[in-house]
């Protein structure tokens, strides 16, 4: 099964997140925050992450960029996010995310996404 | 951030506390300042001494007891209504994709929640049905009338939820409550009918409760923050609010200033042509805001070249500093000399406006932005401009480095 | 004796209608304070916060943080303001003629690099020798000067600010996340604001990751404790009393925000006493007042700026000296303001109060408990009525610090055990057992030192601010140091 990680902190998001992905046949492990999420993804495999920006340990851009970086360079990131903000957009894409969802998001705008973003990488659509 | 609850029935059991401690405490005070102080007054000042110690003591007891039953039940509490949330958030999405049936009946009110929370992190036909569900349920009518009657806390309380629900039945509600005689329950409705207002589709409905809501602003004389803030979150109806707003009879400098500001921040081009008269308003933070519209919009028509060169020149340093920006839609031969002679400005921060404006200029105005490092007479002006060109450099440096 | 006995006797009685009369004033300010914080409490909901972010509604900042001699924590702080929540802000750090390593940590951890720059001197300060800017943090930039205090410091770091409201941070502070959102809302909310001040708590014991204070732990010494009651009764009863009655007369230094334009329209913080933070309010008030132009200075409980507290006694009681003669000097300075009705409620009655109970408070504590022991123990006054009197001043003084700390238990970031309250319970006991009056007693000889001079940067040992996430023990352990 497709592994996804969610890194998200907002409840009622990560509620959502889960029953959406889960339904849609994919794996998802949740994690609040920055610190968390470093130990999953240095420990596993996943095929995409999704990252929320502002975290309560810090910024999802600082992630982004070490992911880039150091951990495991290939994943699709799919940034999420409340800011609009054409700055922000901007320096996420030069960071190397893969696509921005803005909250509120529909559910089914997300899971199109997410295949696209899997099938860019992959070269198919593992999704469901 | 805070917890709601609890702290109004604390704040009765403090005052409770202050007035067990303050009776004996003033009887001592006016016994004593009457004069009534001897050595043979030691009795009776320790037995009222006694009292106030006993009174005080019974004071103490009531706070602390209450802290640590609040400590211990809000802690709890607020797990198991965290976890009701969730479980209801997950119950709604099953609804919302048919897989669970409706529930019947009234909600509780983490259910209420669940949804307010759904409909602040959901977009389109699934939020829509989200506010469907709050109506058809009864929640939305039952938060106006806590929006309307109770305690300040409560109400706010009602009001804060229903600008997350944006229920366009609850608008009318709302705007009533912008003319409260309470400041904090004015600006909250003026924010959560901005925000409801914004969902409004009905163009008929959107005019009409822009209408109400301006005049509700103009009535209450609201600051220019509001104001602004609420042009900026009616979204899609900020076009009818401005229109009313700057329809209005006579409209409050504050009011225009936050009109305007709306126009340029939402690069309203349909208004573009009204903000012009404003560039020669009596007000000058008017001025200022008809300025950076006009800058922001990018449209200045050939009739007002006149005022925005002579704002260059103007008395009060911001307008010549929102002049300066807005000088770069002058004719380019015209805005490259006068944007350069504002490079000798006496304000510091008219130079650094004439500055950034020749750097927006293109590599015509880095040109010209050379030949001023080189060239103008004035040493201020030469400084800046050499500034200017410095943290294009660097600019391009820290992009190569990130 | 007829003579002493009349003395004293007469000092006994101003010592009890003195206590009683503050008793009853505290008593109704903290009720005053407790509605402010449950109203704020409801004005800015999360969905407000939100909107602010994401539209574009907000005052730009430039948080300033002067620093002196700072090269255990300046990096961790520095990081904790570049990451905060905030669409727009700039940090400008101001070195203060440091001596130690200050600037190399900074340039190597934000790589620096100096770039010749221009600016406005509006204040005038000591030389700026050098401006540096950083390649990785496009919002930082430091600055490094000739020493000349604090406040010269924040003068030097004003000049440079760029954006229309500035916030003097102290270094060795952490702010929450939203701190600068919170207290900014001020500004927009109201055109008259000019100045905010935040909340300070304690630091000390807390967890600390990534630069933010996640969360809380009571820490090991009772001189910490002791001061975690302290700052919640001063902040969450105190200052917000005094600022709903419009009458706030201290934003702490450690972090406050204040309209640029105000502050160099005052001429900017004064180097001459050692208490700047206090003395602008007092002048902002003046001016203000004076001009008649409309103009609030509020306190607002939720932006909450953390910050490491002295954890020995004899640097507690420097600070509190330091504290002391700065007051006096201030209220000194702004004695045109005594009872002058021009200054309104301000002058009418914060001011009269700062005299009689805060600058003289110490001096009235200490000769008038000192006249009740002798009395008692010359027999004139009963044994039994001084210890009910010094019963009853306990008591009142826990009963302030039991509202205060159920301010703090409303928090959502509070000291979360049931056992942690209990500390807190009976660190407020053992504040009035002998805390209390060593304070009053040093800030009593203060009382006497006091003259203007320039301001020197208050020396205090410090654990530093941890830069890696860090266990709630480790901290424990490096504060046992």
């Amino acid at each position: 099964m497709t592994g996804i990680l969610a890194i998200e902190d907002d409840w009622t998001v990560r509620t959502v997140l889960e029953h959406t992905l889960k339904s849609a046949g994919y794996d998802v492990d949740l994690v609040a925050g920055i610190s968390d999420a470093r130990q999953l993804l240095a420990d596993g495999h996943y095929d995409l992450v999704l990252l929320d920006l502002n975290l309560p340990d810090g910024n999802g851009l600082d992630l982004l960029r070490d992911i880039r970086k150091d951990l495991g360079t290939g994943v699709p990131v799919l940034v999420l996010s409340g800011l609009r903000q054409e700055e922000v957009v901007v320096r996420g894409l030069e960071l190397g995310a893969d696509d921005f969802v803005t909250k509120p998001f529909s559910p089914p705008e997300l899971l199109a996404r997410v295949s696209r973003c899997l099938g860019q990488r992959t070269g198919h659509d593992p999704g469901r | 951030m805070w917890r709601r609850y609890g702290d109004v029935t604390f704040a009765m059991i403090f005052s409770v506390a202050i007035s067990l401690e303050a009776i004996p405490l003033g009887y001592l005070t006016w016994r004593l300042a009457a004069g009534i102080f001897g050595s043979s007054a030691g009795a009776r000042l320790g037995s009222v001494l006694l009292g106030a110690v006993g009174s005080t003591a019974a004071a103490l007891l009531l706070v602390t007891t209450y802290v640590l039953a609040y400590q211990h039940v809000s802690a709890r509490h607020e797990l198991v209504r965290a976890q009701r949330r969730q479980q209801w958030v997950a119950r709604w999405l099953g609804v919302l994709s048919g897989a669970t049936a409706e529930p019947a009946g009234s909600l509780s009110s983490e259910s209420v929640e669940a949804l307010l929370a759904l409909r602040e992190t959901l977009r389109g036909s699934e939020s829509a049905r989200v506010a469907e569900l709050l109506e058809r349920h009864g929640a939305v009518v039952e938060l106006e009338r806590s929006a309307e009657h109770g305690s300040v806390s409560g109400r706010l309380d009602a009001i804060v939820a229903l600008s997350n629900a944006r229920i366009p039945s609850a608008l009318t509600t709302l705007v009533n409550g912008v003319y409260d005689s309470n400041q904090l329950i004015s600006v909250a409705s003026a924010r959560a009918a901005a925000r409801t207002l914004a969902r409004v589709d009905d163009l008929f409905d959107r005019d009409r409760g822009a209408a109400a809501l301006a005049r509700a602003m103009e009535t209450k004389e609201l600051p220019y923050g509001i104001v602004e803030e609420v042009v900026v979150l009616a979204e899609e109806s900020a076009t009818s609010l401005i229109a009313v707003l700057l329809q209005h009879d006579r409209p409050r400098a504050p009011t225009v200033r936050a009109a305007i500001d709306g126009i340029g921040r939402l690069k309203l081009l349909i208004f573009a042509e009204e903000v012009v008269p404003f560039l020669t308003h009596a007000d000058d933070e008017v001025r200022g805001a008809a300025l950076r519209a006009v800058s922001r919009l990018g449209f200045l028509p050939e009739a007002s070249h006149g005022v925005v060169i002579a704002a260059l020149t103007d008395e009060v340093d911001f307008i010549r500093i929102h002049a300066t920006t807005a000088a770069r839609l002058l004719p380019q031969t015209q805005a490259l000399s006068l944007i350069s002679d504002r490079l000798g400005d006496r304000s510091w921060w008219v130079r650094r406006a004439a500055a950034d404006a020749l750097v927006g200029l293109g590599p015509a105005g880095l040109a010209q932005l050379g030949r001023a490092a080189r060239e103008h007479a004035d040493r201020f002006a030469r400084d800046m401009a050499e500034q200017a060109l410095r943290d294009q450099i660097s600019n391009l440096v820290r992009a190569v480095v990130a | 004796m007829s003579i002493l006995e009349t003395v004293l006797t007469a000092l006994g009685v101003v010592t009890i209608v003195y206590f009683a009369v503050l008793s009853l004033l505290y008593g109704a300010f903290a009720l005053i304070g407790l509605r402010a914080v449950i109203l704020e409490s409801r004005q800015t909901s999360d969905t407000e916060l939100r909107d602010l972010m994401e539209r574009d509604v907000f005052k730009p900042v430039s948080i300033i943080v002067p620093a002196f001699n700072e090269e255990r924590s300046i990096v961790a702080a520095v990081r904790s303001f570049v990451t905060l929540h905030y669409p727009k802000f700039e940090v400008i750090v101001i070195s203060d003629g440091s001596t130690d390593g200050t600037m190399d940590r900074l340039i190597e951890a934000f790589a620096l690099v100096e770039e010749p720059r221009v600016w406005a001197r509006t204040l005038s300060t000591e030389p700026v020798t050098r401006v540096m800017r950083s390649l990785r943090d496009p919002g930082l930039i430091v600055a490094e000067k000739a020493n000349g205090g604090k406040a010269d410091a924040v003068n030097a770091g004003i000049n440079l600010a760029r954006y229309p409201l500035v916030a003097p941070v102290d270094s060795d502070c952490l702010l929450d996340a939203q701190a600068i959102l919170r207290a900014t809302r001020n500004f927009v909310k109201d055109d008259s604001v000019i100045a905010v001040g935040g909340t300070v708590r304690p630091l000390n014991g807390a967890t600390v990751v990534g630069g933010r204070a996640t969360a809380l732990h009571m820490p090991r010494r009772w001189i910490e404790r002791l001061q975690i009651v302290e700052y919640a009764r001063a902040f969450f009863l105190g200052r917000a009393g005094w600022s709903r009655m419009g009458a706030l007369l201290i934003i702490s230094g450690a972090f406050g925000i204040f309209r640029r334009d105000a502050v160099l329209k005052v001429g900017g913080f004064w180097t001459e006493t050692l208490g700047e933070d206090m003395e602008l309010v007092m002048r902002l008030h003046k001016t203000f007042a004076r001009s008649g132009q409309p103009y609030r200075i509020v306190f607002s409980p939720d932006p909450i700026c953390w910050t490491e507290v002295p954890s020995d006694l004899p640097s507690l009681l420097g600070q509190r000296s330091r504290w002391h003669r700065g007051l006096l000097t201030n209220l000194w300075r702004h004695r045109d303001m005594l009872c002058n009705p021009r200054y309104g409620r301000l002058g009418l009655f914060a001011v009269p109060f700062f005299w009689l109970f805060e600058g003289l408070g110490p001096v009235i504590e200490v000769v008038g408990f000192t006249s009740l022991l002798v009395s008692a123990a010359l027999g004139i006054l009963d044994m039994h009525v001084f210890w009910l009197f010094l019963g009853l001043a306990v008591l009142h003084g826990m009963v302030l610090s039991q509202v205060a700390a159920g301010v703090e238990a409303m928090l959502l970031r509070r000291y979360p055990s049931t056992s942690d309250r209990l500390i807190l319970f009976a660190a407020s006991l053992v504040e009035f057992l002998g805390f209390h009056q060593l304070v009053a007693i040093e800030r009593f000889f203060a009382t006497f030192q006091t003259g203007a001079r320039r301001r020197r940067w208050g020396v205090m040992p410090r654990t530093g601010i941890p830069s890696e996430p860090t266990s709630p023990s480790q901290v424990a352990a490096s504060n046992r140091r």
